[in-house]
Protein backbone atom coordinates (compact mmCIF):
# COMPACT_ATOMS: atom_id res chain seq x y z
CA UNK A 1 0.00 0.00 0.00
CA UNK A 2 1.32 3.61 -0.34
CA UNK A 3 0.79 5.11 2.58
CA UNK A 4 -0.22 9.12 2.98
CA UNK A 5 3.34 9.59 4.73
CA UNK A 6 4.77 8.48 1.29
CA UNK A 7 2.74 11.80 -0.71
CA UNK A 8 3.79 13.79 2.41
CA UNK A 9 7.12 13.03 1.95
CA UNK A 10 7.29 13.30 -1.90
CA UNK A 11 5.40 17.11 -1.56
CA UNK A 12 7.61 18.13 1.43
CA UNK A 13 11.28 17.05 -1.01
CA UNK A 14 8.66 19.41 -3.85
CA UNK A 15 8.83 22.25 -1.12
CA UNK A 16 11.90 21.99 0.16
CA UNK A 17 12.87 22.19 -3.74
CA UNK A 18 10.99 25.22 -4.56
CA UNK A 19 12.09 27.04 -1.46
CA UNK A 20 15.86 26.56 -1.42
CA UNK A 21 15.46 27.56 -5.78
CA UNK A 22 13.60 30.74 -4.18
CA UNK A 23 16.55 31.15 -1.75
CA UNK A 24 19.04 31.00 -3.91
CA UNK A 25 17.56 33.20 -6.66
CA UNK A 26 17.15 36.13 -3.84
CA UNK A 27 20.95 35.23 -3.28
CA UNK A 28 22.25 35.24 -6.95
CA UNK A 29 19.76 38.77 -7.48
CA UNK A 30 21.66 40.65 -4.91
CA UNK A 31 24.75 39.17 -6.22
CA UNK A 32 25.85 36.83 -3.27
CA UNK A 33 26.53 34.06 -5.51
CA UNK A 34 28.38 31.96 -3.38
CA UNK A 35 25.44 31.70 -0.72
CA UNK A 36 23.21 30.88 -3.56
CA UNK A 37 25.55 28.25 -4.44
CA UNK A 38 25.33 27.07 -0.42
CA UNK A 39 21.93 27.26 -0.10
CA UNK A 40 21.39 24.96 -3.42
CA UNK A 41 24.34 22.63 -1.84
CA UNK A 42 22.53 22.73 1.62
CA UNK A 43 18.83 22.12 0.19
CA UNK A 44 20.23 19.25 -1.87
CA UNK A 45 21.92 17.02 1.11
CA UNK A 46 18.78 18.08 3.47
CA UNK A 47 17.05 15.88 0.44
CA UNK A 48 19.54 13.29 0.00
CA UNK A 49 19.36 12.25 4.03
CA UNK A 50 15.67 12.31 3.45
CA UNK A 51 16.08 9.83 -0.09
CA UNK A 52 18.96 7.85 2.06
CA UNK A 53 16.70 6.31 4.43
CA UNK A 54 13.93 5.73 2.03
CA UNK A 55 16.97 3.79 -0.13
CA UNK A 56 17.75 1.81 2.87
CA UNK A 57 14.22 1.05 3.68
CA UNK A 58 13.84 -0.52 -0.25
CA UNK A 59 17.09 -2.10 0.04
CA UNK A 60 16.18 -4.14 3.48
CA UNK A 61 12.91 -5.08 2.12
CA UNK A 62 14.16 -6.45 -1.30
CA UNK A 63 16.45 -8.40 0.56
CA UNK A 64 14.13 -9.79 2.58
CA UNK A 65 11.75 -10.65 -0.14
CA UNK A 66 14.33 -11.98 -2.88
CA UNK A 67 16.08 -13.80 -0.15
CA UNK A 68 19.27 -12.23 -0.33
CA UNK A 69 20.84 -12.59 3.07
CA UNK B 1 -1.00 22.11 17.63
CA UNK B 2 1.51 21.39 14.86
CA UNK B 3 0.20 23.74 12.42
CA UNK B 4 0.23 26.19 15.58
CA UNK B 5 4.53 25.63 15.82
CA UNK B 6 4.58 26.13 12.14
CA UNK B 7 2.78 29.40 11.83
CA UNK B 8 5.06 30.68 15.18
CA UNK B 9 8.18 29.79 13.38
CA UNK B 10 7.13 30.73 9.86
CA UNK B 11 6.05 34.50 11.85
CA UNK B 12 9.29 34.50 13.74
CA UNK B 13 11.06 34.23 10.60
CA UNK B 14 9.42 36.74 9.04
CA UNK B 15 9.83 38.90 12.08
CA UNK B 16 13.66 38.75 11.74
CA UNK B 17 13.84 39.08 8.20
CA UNK B 18 11.76 42.28 8.83
CA UNK B 19 14.04 43.95 11.55
CA UNK B 20 17.30 43.02 9.49
CA UNK B 21 15.81 44.81 6.88
CA UNK B 22 14.82 47.40 9.02
CA UNK B 23 18.93 47.47 10.26
CA UNK B 24 19.39 48.27 6.81
CA UNK B 25 16.67 50.48 6.22
CA UNK B 26 17.79 53.01 9.19
CA UNK B 27 21.07 53.09 8.97
CA UNK B 28 21.50 55.43 5.93
CA UNK B 29 18.48 57.64 7.43
CA UNK B 30 20.52 57.46 11.09
CA UNK B 31 23.89 58.26 9.17
CA UNK B 32 22.45 61.70 7.45
CA UNK B 33 21.51 63.09 10.88
CA UNK B 34 24.79 62.28 12.54
CA UNK B 35 25.76 64.37 9.37
CA UNK B 36 23.53 67.39 10.29
CA UNK B 37 24.23 67.26 13.90
CA UNK B 38 27.99 67.76 13.17
CA UNK B 39 27.49 70.69 10.73
CA UNK B 40 25.47 72.43 13.49
CA UNK B 41 28.13 71.61 15.84
CA UNK B 42 30.40 73.20 12.98
CA UNK B 43 28.25 76.64 12.79
CA UNK B 44 28.05 76.54 16.48
CA UNK B 45 31.98 76.34 16.88
CA UNK B 46 32.46 78.92 13.79
CA UNK B 47 30.14 81.41 14.08
CA UNK B 48 28.84 81.12 17.90
CA UNK B 49 31.63 80.01 19.52
CA UNK B 50 28.79 78.17 22.05
CA UNK B 51 30.41 75.57 24.35
CA UNK B 52 30.04 72.14 24.36
CA UNK B 53 27.41 71.37 25.94
CA UNK B 54 24.79 74.19 25.27
CA UNK B 55 26.06 73.38 21.88
CA UNK B 56 24.85 69.72 21.89
CA UNK B 57 21.62 70.31 23.82
CA UNK B 58 20.90 73.18 21.17
CA UNK B 59 21.69 70.29 17.81
CA UNK B 60 19.52 68.53 19.87
CA UNK B 61 16.43 70.48 19.45
CA UNK B 62 17.20 70.71 16.08
CA UNK B 63 17.18 67.21 14.91
CA UNK B 64 14.88 64.48 15.73
CA UNK B 65 15.38 60.56 16.12
CA UNK B 66 17.56 58.99 18.42
CA UNK B 67 20.42 61.14 17.31
CA UNK B 68 18.96 63.69 18.84
CA UNK B 69 18.12 61.47 22.20
CA UNK B 70 22.57 60.77 21.66
CA UNK B 71 23.22 64.46 21.43
CA UNK B 72 20.84 66.02 24.29
CA UNK B 73 22.43 63.26 26.38
CA UNK B 74 26.20 63.66 25.57
CA UNK B 75 25.25 67.57 25.87
CA UNK B 76 23.96 67.36 29.47
CA UNK B 77 26.77 64.96 30.86
CA UNK B 78 29.69 67.59 29.57
CA UNK B 79 27.63 70.20 31.56
CA UNK B 80 27.89 67.94 34.78
CA UNK B 81 30.89 65.64 34.77
CA UNK B 82 34.14 66.41 33.83
CA UNK B 83 35.41 63.76 31.69
CA UNK B 84 36.48 63.92 28.54
CA UNK B 85 34.30 64.29 25.46
CA UNK B 86 34.91 60.67 23.95
CA UNK B 87 34.67 58.88 27.02
CA UNK B 88 30.78 60.79 26.49
CA UNK B 89 30.17 59.40 23.41
CA UNK B 90 31.41 55.81 24.33
CA UNK B 91 29.19 55.47 27.36
CA UNK B 92 26.28 57.26 25.02
CA UNK B 93 26.65 54.69 22.39
CA UNK B 94 26.26 52.13 25.40
CA UNK B 95 23.34 53.41 26.45
CA UNK B 96 21.35 54.15 22.94
CA UNK B 97 22.76 50.97 21.44
CA UNK B 98 19.86 49.46 20.90
CA UNK B 99 17.94 52.57 19.28
CA UNK B 100 20.93 53.27 17.25
CA UNK B 101 21.67 51.26 13.91
CA UNK B 102 25.46 52.01 13.44
CA UNK B 103 27.89 49.86 12.66
CA UNK B 104 31.60 49.97 14.35
CA UNK B 105 33.31 51.75 11.41
CA UNK B 106 30.53 54.74 12.31
CA UNK B 107 31.27 54.61 15.83
CA UNK B 108 34.88 55.06 14.82
CA UNK B 109 34.49 57.86 12.75
CA UNK B 110 32.50 59.66 15.90
CA UNK B 111 34.90 58.56 18.51
CA UNK B 112 37.67 59.39 16.38
CA UNK B 113 35.90 63.25 16.44
CA UNK B 114 35.33 63.74 20.08
CA UNK B 115 38.65 62.79 21.42
CA UNK B 116 39.81 66.37 19.42
CA UNK B 117 36.56 68.05 20.24
CA UNK B 118 37.34 70.96 23.08
CA UNK B 119 41.30 70.15 23.46
CA UNK B 120 42.80 71.95 20.66
CA UNK B 121 41.76 75.38 19.19
CA UNK B 122 38.72 76.58 16.76
CA UNK B 123 40.81 76.21 13.30
CA UNK B 124 41.86 72.64 14.45
CA UNK B 125 38.65 71.20 15.73
CA UNK B 126 36.79 72.33 12.74
CA UNK B 127 39.45 70.93 10.74
CA UNK B 128 38.55 67.42 12.15
CA UNK B 129 34.52 68.62 11.85
CA UNK B 130 34.88 68.28 8.43
CA UNK B 131 37.27 65.35 8.16
CA UNK B 132 34.73 63.68 10.15
CA UNK B 133 31.77 65.16 7.93
CA UNK B 134 32.99 63.93 4.70
CA UNK B 135 33.78 60.51 6.11
CA UNK B 136 30.29 60.10 7.31
CA UNK B 137 29.26 61.08 3.98
CA UNK B 138 30.88 58.26 2.07
CA UNK B 139 29.53 55.98 5.24
CA UNK B 140 26.24 57.15 4.23
CA UNK B 141 26.48 56.59 0.54
CA UNK B 142 27.63 53.00 1.32
CA UNK B 143 24.75 52.01 3.54
CA UNK B 144 22.52 53.37 1.14
CA UNK B 145 23.61 51.69 -1.53
CA UNK B 146 23.83 48.31 0.76
CA UNK B 147 20.00 49.16 1.59
CA UNK B 148 19.18 48.88 -1.92
CA UNK B 149 20.30 45.73 -2.29
CA UNK B 150 19.98 43.84 1.09
CA UNK B 151 16.59 45.31 2.53
CA UNK B 152 14.66 43.61 0.10
CA UNK B 153 16.82 40.73 0.24
CA UNK B 154 16.30 40.26 4.23
CA UNK B 155 12.32 41.22 3.42
CA UNK B 156 12.15 37.96 1.44
CA UNK B 157 14.31 35.70 2.57
CA UNK B 158 13.10 35.74 6.63
CA UNK B 159 9.85 34.26 5.44
CA UNK B 160 11.13 31.84 2.95
CA UNK B 161 13.62 30.86 5.51
CA UNK B 162 10.66 29.95 7.98
CA UNK B 163 8.41 28.50 5.26
CA UNK B 164 11.57 26.30 5.02
CA UNK B 165 12.22 25.03 8.01
CA UNK B 166 8.38 25.04 8.77
CA UNK B 167 8.31 22.44 5.51
CA UNK B 168 11.96 20.43 6.89
CA UNK B 169 10.26 19.65 9.88
CA UNK B 170 6.60 19.26 8.83
CA UNK C 1 -7.45 0.24 -6.90
CA UNK C 2 -4.08 0.49 -6.16
CA UNK C 3 -3.17 0.98 -9.58
CA UNK C 4 -5.05 4.16 -9.35
CA UNK C 5 -2.77 5.03 -6.22
CA UNK C 6 0.53 4.56 -8.35
CA UNK C 7 -0.56 6.49 -11.40
CA UNK C 8 -2.04 9.73 -8.81
CA UNK C 9 1.73 9.16 -7.50
CA UNK C 10 3.40 8.90 -10.42
CA UNK C 11 1.41 12.15 -11.96
CA UNK C 12 1.83 14.10 -8.84
CA UNK C 13 5.86 13.41 -9.08
CA UNK C 14 5.85 13.95 -12.51
CA UNK C 15 4.20 17.62 -12.04
CA UNK C 16 6.10 18.28 -9.14
CA UNK C 17 9.56 17.37 -10.77
CA UNK C 18 8.55 19.94 -13.63
CA UNK C 19 8.25 22.49 -11.42
CA UNK C 20 11.16 22.39 -9.78
CA UNK C 21 13.38 21.08 -12.44
CA UNK C 22 14.16 24.82 -14.25
CA UNK C 23 14.78 25.86 -10.64
CA UNK C 24 17.41 23.51 -9.82
CA UNK C 25 17.66 20.15 -11.71
CA UNK C 26 19.52 18.15 -8.95
CA UNK C 27 16.54 18.64 -6.31
CA UNK C 28 14.62 17.37 -9.38
CA UNK C 29 16.49 14.21 -9.82
CA UNK C 30 15.97 13.41 -6.30
CA UNK C 31 12.25 13.92 -6.34
CA UNK C 32 11.86 11.54 -9.50
CA UNK C 33 14.17 8.89 -7.46
CA UNK C 34 12.05 9.42 -4.71
CA UNK C 35 8.89 8.37 -6.27
CA UNK C 36 10.54 5.78 -8.16
CA UNK C 37 11.55 4.60 -4.63
CA UNK C 38 8.10 4.47 -2.91
CA UNK C 39 6.70 3.07 -6.26
CA UNK C 40 8.71 0.09 -6.37
CA UNK C 41 8.27 -0.34 -2.17
CA UNK C 42 4.57 -0.91 -3.00
CA UNK C 43 5.59 -3.51 -5.72
CA UNK C 44 7.92 -5.19 -3.14
CA UNK C 45 4.50 -6.29 -1.50
CA UNK C 46 3.12 -7.83 -4.37
CA UNK C 47 6.43 -9.28 -5.25
CA UNK C 48 6.72 -10.84 -2.30
CA UNK C 49 2.86 -12.56 -2.13
CA UNK C 50 3.70 -14.00 -5.58
CA UNK C 51 6.95 -15.30 -4.35
CA UNK C 52 4.95 -16.94 -1.04
CA UNK C 53 3.36 -18.37 -3.69
CA UNK C 54 6.11 -19.90 -5.63
CA UNK C 55 7.65 -21.52 -2.64
CA UNK C 56 4.88 -22.94 -1.29
CA UNK C 57 4.44 -25.00 -5.08
CA UNK C 58 8.23 -25.68 -4.74
CA UNK C 59 7.69 -27.29 -1.31
CA UNK C 60 5.02 -29.18 -2.63
CA UNK C 61 6.89 -30.70 -6.37
CA UNK C 62 10.00 -31.51 -3.40
CA UNK C 63 12.29 -28.89 -5.57
CA UNK C 64 15.61 -28.39 -4.30
CA UNK C 65 15.25 -25.34 -2.34
CA UNK C 66 18.44 -23.83 -3.06
CA UNK C 67 17.54 -23.90 -7.15
CA UNK C 68 14.29 -21.68 -5.24
CA UNK C 69 16.53 -19.20 -3.71
CA UNK C 70 18.81 -18.81 -6.76
CA UNK C 71 16.00 -18.14 -9.05
CA UNK C 72 14.14 -15.80 -6.80
CA UNK C 73 17.93 -14.60 -5.96
CA UNK C 74 18.32 -13.93 -10.22
CA UNK C 75 14.50 -12.31 -10.55
CA UNK C 76 15.82 -9.70 -7.60
CA UNK C 77 19.00 -9.10 -9.29
CA UNK C 78 17.15 -7.98 -12.71
CA UNK C 79 14.73 -5.85 -10.74
CA UNK C 80 17.35 -4.13 -9.07
CA UNK C 81 19.52 -3.59 -11.88
CA UNK C 82 16.73 -2.39 -13.64
CA UNK C 83 15.85 0.28 -11.34
CA UNK C 84 19.37 1.17 -10.85
CA UNK C 85 19.86 1.47 -14.12
CA UNK C 86 16.88 3.68 -15.12
CA UNK C 87 17.37 5.59 -11.90
CA UNK C 88 21.01 6.59 -13.61
CA UNK C 89 19.74 7.19 -17.15
CA UNK C 90 17.22 9.74 -15.00
CA UNK C 91 20.49 11.81 -14.74
CA UNK C 92 21.91 11.87 -17.95
CA UNK C 93 24.44 9.16 -17.06
CA UNK C 94 23.88 6.33 -20.14
CA UNK C 95 27.94 5.28 -19.61
CA UNK C 96 26.80 4.33 -16.02
CA UNK C 97 23.69 2.84 -16.41
CA UNK C 98 25.09 0.30 -19.16
CA UNK C 99 28.13 -0.50 -16.52
CA UNK C 100 25.02 -0.98 -13.94
CA UNK C 101 23.04 -3.34 -16.15
CA UNK C 102 26.37 -5.35 -17.16
CA UNK C 103 27.09 -5.48 -13.41
CA UNK C 104 23.06 -7.02 -13.36
CA UNK C 105 24.02 -10.05 -16.08
CA UNK C 106 27.49 -10.70 -15.23
CA UNK C 107 26.05 -11.67 -11.15
CA UNK C 108 23.24 -13.05 -12.96
CA UNK C 109 25.38 -15.35 -14.54
CA UNK C 110 27.64 -16.45 -11.56
CA UNK C 111 24.63 -17.38 -9.92
CA UNK C 112 23.57 -19.41 -12.75
CA UNK C 113 26.49 -21.33 -12.66
CA UNK C 114 25.61 -24.09 -10.22
CA UNK C 115 22.29 -24.67 -11.80
CA UNK C 116 23.95 -24.86 -15.05
CA UNK C 117 26.11 -27.57 -13.59
CA UNK C 118 23.50 -29.19 -12.27
CA UNK C 119 21.86 -29.79 -15.21
CA UNK C 120 25.36 -31.27 -17.28
CA UNK C 121 25.64 -33.59 -14.40
CA UNK C 122 21.84 -34.57 -14.63
CA UNK C 123 22.57 -34.98 -18.74
CA UNK C 124 25.88 -36.85 -18.02
CA UNK C 125 24.57 -38.95 -15.92
CA UNK C 126 21.26 -39.45 -18.44
CA UNK C 127 23.57 -40.46 -21.22
CA UNK C 128 25.19 -43.72 -21.26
Amino acid sequence: MIGSDSIDIVFQVAGIGVLVAAISAIFKSVDKDEFANWTTLAGVIIILFIIVNKVGELFAEIRQVFLIH
Amino acid sequence: MKLFGSICLFLACTGYGLIRARYYRERPRQLQQLRLALQGLETEIEYAQTPLPVAFVRIASRINGPVAGLCAFVGSELAESSRAVDEIFKTAFTKFDQQLYLTKEDREVICLLAATLGISDRKDQLKHLKLASSNLHQLEQRAAEDRTRLEKMWNYLGPLLGALIVVLLY
Amino acid sequence: MEILQIVGLGLIGATLTLVVKPKSPQIAFLLSVLVGIFIFLFLLDKISAVFAILQQLAEQAHVNPVFLSTILKIIGIAYIAEFGASIVRDAGEDSIAQKVELAGKVLILVLAVPIIQAILQTILQVLP
